[in-house]
């Protein structure tokens, strides 16, 4: 009998407010009918109908908040308190038959909106297709939300109309009293999840207010103020005492990981010392900034025609175009030998290039700090990682200029300076973005082919018969696990420490990046949960790494957490996201390894192959053995190197995915 | 305690800070009685019965209501009564027949042959619409609603005031009739004394937040009664009585109310002011209700 009085109740609520369903429908046909008049007057425009379905469903929430605003309010309003309270039914009952009738009338409203707003998206355009979306994803629960919202703001005044005011008001005190549970859905969920539980928690708290402001309201017969502020005080303490609890553990935690790190073998240190004066001279920062003016004033230098002494076609290019980029430039564009000699005497003998590149090689070898810029200056970020970039390719063109003139060991000293700046662009990258853009930035082919693409003269055999003895010392792919030692404690940093206010005013090549009073705000008070507890899993999983370094074992893959490794936790964990691309480089790190330096050796075989020959040959075996002993591991009938003549060229590649696994998934072009 | 349908012990309920509405009550309704509370406007009658409900939580004291306590088990007072509120509002868009679908869900009990006969008698059909119904109509079907449940006890809150006479009087003989029929125990809030009189077999008055008593109705008129005293000359300045509720002097005459009229009284009078003529006069409930809370 008892469950027939819920029947009876929500048939009574659907029944009174059947009007809505009547005035949703109407409102929709109404659009569809202006949306046909003006599809029939001007027909050319296509959106009518789109235009219309979007404000048909713009007027759901309105319905929803006047549904929400008198489903309660109406017992105290037409005075049928009394009459529906004397039933013997429960007063949590009422409270539940009426919630649930409002959310079928929602369901309802919603469906028929949906289905007349879709077909008047498409008239006049049959190509149109309603987009489901909204009604599929957490957006939905916000008319929801608006819903009980607006159920508690009518309990609270009693009144329809004001209520619908009132209502979004509401939502202040609510995120004040809520925030902490909202940062330990961002410390427990990943970040598909928060929003839609972000949203279901304002929902409970505000079914469970609105029932308790319910219950006020029939029993006492008094304004439910103060047993709601009385609510509110003990979530809110509630809520901050948990808050508490998981900042205090997820220190500790972060406390622990940082220990355990800091044994594996990440030196913290590096980062204290940025922050102390350290002497110029030890500074790479200073040093590169030096290398920056210095750049600006070759720029200035080389904005002439001396060199050159161009053409008509290219008029508009200068000499430090050609300089800077001779390493394709001489290839895509035709330039006499005269001009290039030219060029290369400038890029090996000028007086400024000489010491910019020197600079860079000083700068690279210091210990400290590679960055020179503060970290929240990306204006002065930008600029810097720029310039390096420009120094890359200048150096770049200097390792070109000086393997064509055969000069192997300056050559090889070029591109080991060329590594090196590649570092200090990697970790700039890193310090800035997620280390695997880092990782990406060191560009292999480049360098080799910096190196290699020389002439196909015969003139050039000792020089490449030199490089080849010192190939096997080629192993400069070593690198990514030094950015990667390097960079975790970088990304810490800045990532936590920086965040959690650290900051030294005297030293301007550091800088915390944070004002100090938001970052408290922000960080210790706000977010530390979430943070902390990312930056020990950060540490951690780092120190696994790191570990399986130091033993130099091939790391399986099943040894890190599943959801590591999983696309989930990509998003709302960015320290994952840092470390995510050093899995799959230093799972195949050996394979990796030498799959370059065989892709180096067999690159300068060939080229020695088409000097003897005429040109390259058909497969690697011709190579055997008269330029090569015998073949590298990662060819022949393993078949993981893939080698095609492409023109006057060729290019080795790793080629299939199967090969994409051993890491190295990039590609040798030459041209010529 | 068996007995009772309704007790209540020291119930008091204020508003706000200073309005004290009903202040500190014993009531004690028999079963199978037919109990008129009568009080004037504001008298706190409303405030009780609301707590006698459960729609209003007291401040202080105890209540039982058909056994049980209607602020900690309201299911179980609601089922077993049958209550019509003072300008009781129900739903104007249903009509009769809906909303007696609508009330019969919440009961386990319910009368359908008393439904018909009382809106046959009532003449009402069910296919009326709740707001075209006169107030009159609309009162009857509120009874109609409290007795087809089929209650142990029947709350009424004044549910005749503002009918006019010839509605009320119809309505008043039908609850008379249905209440012969049946013997429940019914409690009769009014403040309309005249047309309860018939009804009632105990009365309680209640002024300014107290009962000022709480009997049943022969036990009230043998208690109170009217004195006609008649002097030769002038009525003695210092004429007093013990219980006196009312004085009324004109001339050589004086009317006297006494609430505790016992024979012994009028030898008492006699010798003590030697009166011309003493007479006991028996009055009625409403001249008994004007003088205790006139």
């Amino acid at each position: 009998m008892r469950t027939i009085g819920m029947k009876a109740l929500i048939w009574k609520e659907l029944r009174e407010y059947r009007m809505f369903i009547v005035a949703a429908v109407m409102i929709l046909i109404f659009f569809k009918i202006v949306c046909v008049i003006f599809w029939k007057i001007y027909p050319v425009h296509p959106d009518y109908g789109m235009y219309f379905s979007v404000t048909g469903w713009a007027l759901l929430p309105l319905l929803f908040s006047f549904i929400g605003s008198m489903t309660f309010t109406s017992e105290f309003q037409q005075n049928t308190k009394a009459f529906l309270l004397t039933k013997p039914f429960n007063t949590s009952k009422i409270f539940i038959g009426k919630y649930i009738s409002g959310l079928i009338l929602l369901i309802i409203l919603s469906i028929i909106s949906f289905l007349l707003a879709g077909d008047i998206a498409g008239t006049g355009n049959k190509n149109i297709f309603w987009d489901y979306g909204p009604i599929t994803t957490y957006p939905v629960l916000l008319p929801v939300l608006t819903y009980n919202l607006i159920i508690l703001a009518s309990l609270m005044v009693r009144q329809s109309l004001p209520s619908i005011f009132l209502a979004p008001l509401l939502l202040i005190p609510e995120t004040v009293i809520i925030c902490p549970f909202m940062i330990c859905i961002y410390y427990y969920c990943s970040l598909e999840l928060v929003l839609p539980l972000i949203a279901l928690l304002f929902i409970v708290l505000n079914v469970a207010l609105s029932y308790l402001a319910w219950q006020k309201a029939v029993a006492k017969d008094i304004k439910p103020w103060k047993i709601l502020a009385k609510t509110c005080a003990v979530v809110f303490v509630l809520a901050w005492t948990f808050h508490v609890m998981i900042s205090i553990q997820s220190q500790l935690q972060v406390n622990y990981a940082k220990a355990k790190a800091e044994k594996a073998g990440f030196d913290f240190n590096i980062i204290n010392k940025m922050c102390e004066n350290v002497p110029d001279e030890q500074n790479s920062a200073v040093v590169y900034r030096e290398a920056r003016r210095k750049l600006e004033s070759i720029k200035t230098k080389f904005k002439t025609n001396d060199v050159i002494k161009k053409s008509e076609e290219h008029k508009d290019w200068t000499d430090w175009d050609y300089i800077c980029s001779y390493h394709y430039k001489c290839e895509t564009v035709k330039l006499t030998d005269d001009q290039m000699a030219r060029i290369r005497k400038v890029l090996i003998d000028d007086e400024d290039i000489v010491k910019l590149w020197s600079l860079i090689k000083k700068g690279s070898d210091l210990e400290y700090y590679r960055l020179g810029v503060k970290s929240n200056d990306y204006n002065a970020f930008t600029e810097h990682w720029v310039d390096l970039r420009w120094i890359m390719s200048l150096i770049e063109s200097r390792t070109a200029a000086l393997a064509e003139e055969g000069r192997v060991e300056e050559a090889l000293a070029s591109a080991d300076v060329e590594f090196k700046i590649m570092h200090s662009y990697a970790q700039l990258t890193a310090y800035f973005y997620p280390t695997h853009y880092a990782i990406s930035s060191y560009s292999y082919d480049k360098i080799i082919k910096s190196l290699l693409n020389v002439p196909l003269d015969p003139a050039m055999l000792p020089y490449l018969r030199k490089l080849m003895l010192q190939s096997e010392g080629f192993k400069r792919i070593d690198f990514t696990e030094q950015i990667f030692i390097d960079s975790v404690p970088m990304v810490y940093v800045h990532y936590y420490e920086n965040m959690m206010v650290r900051s030294n005013p005297k030293d301007d090549s550091y800088d915390s990046g944070f004002d100090p009073k938001s970052a408290v705000l922000y960080t210790n008070f706000i977010m530390s949960p979430y943070l902390k507890k990312d930056t020990a899993s950060f540490l951690l999983k780092s120190t696994m790494i790191m570990e399986d370094l130091k033993t130099n074992k091939p790391l399986p893959r099943i040894q890190y957490p599943r959801d590591f490794l999983n696309g989930k936790i990509f998003m709302n964990n960015y320290f994952s996201y840092a470390l995510y691309d050093y899995l799959y480089e230093f799972e195949y790190r050996d394979a990796t390894k030498a799959v370059v330096s065989d892709m180096f050796k067999l690159s300068i075989a060939l080229k020695i192959f088409k000097i003897q020959h005429g040109k390259y040959p058909e497969k690697f075996e011709q190579l055997v053995p008269d330029i090569i002993p015998k073949l590298p591991a990662y060819t022949g009938d393993k078949g993981k190197l893939q080698y095609k003549i492409i023109g006057n060229g060729f290019s080795i590649s790793t080629g299939n995915q199967k090969s994409y696994r051993l890491g190295y998934n990039k590609e040798i072009y030459m041209d010529r | 305690m068996n007995n009772l349908a309704i007790s209540t012990q020291g119930l008091k309920k204020k508003y706000g800070w200073k309005k004290e509405a009903v202040k500190g009550i014993d009531l004690q309704v028999p079963k199978g009685s037919v109990y008129v509370f009568l009080g004037r406007n504001g008298a706190g009658k409303t405030t009780t019965i609301k707590m006698l409900m459960g729609l209003l939580a007291r401040d202080f004291g105890s209540i039982e209501v058909m056994g049980f306590d209607p602020e900690k088990d309201p299911v179980s007072v609601r089922s077993r009564v049958g209550y019509v509120a003072e300008n009781q509002k129900m739903y104007d868009w249903m009509t009769i027949g809906e909303l007696i679908w609508f009330d019969k869900s919440f009961y386990q009990k319910w009368d359908d042959k008393l439904v018909d006969s009382l809106l046959s008698r009532f003449k009402l059909t069910k296919d009326l619409k709740l707001k075209n119904l006169s107030r009159g109509m609309y009162a009857q079907v509120a009874l109609i609603l409290a007795l087809c449940q089929d209650p142990e006890l029947v709350i009424l809150d004044d549910p005749i005031s503002g009918l006019d006479p010839v509605v009320r009087r119809e309505f008043m003989e039908s609850i008379i009739e249905i209440l012969h029929e049946r013997e429940r125990t019914v409690f009769f809030s009014t403040h309309i004394v005249n047309e309860v009189e018939k009804l009632a077999d105990h009365v309680g008055i209640m002024h300014d937040g107290n009962l000022l008593s709480s009997m049943p109705i022969d036990e009230l008129k043998n208690n109170v009664k009217r004195l006609r005293l008649i002097f030769e000359d002038k009525v003695p300045e210092d004429l007093s009585v013990a219980g006196m509720l009312k004085k009324e002097s004109s001339g050589h005459e004086v009317l006297v109310t006494v609430k505790d009229f016992r024979k012994e009284l009028m030898d008492e009078i006699t010798n003590k002011y030697r009166p011309k003529v003493a007479e006991v006069q028996t009055l009625t409930l409403e001249d008994i209700f004007i003088a205790m809370v006139g």
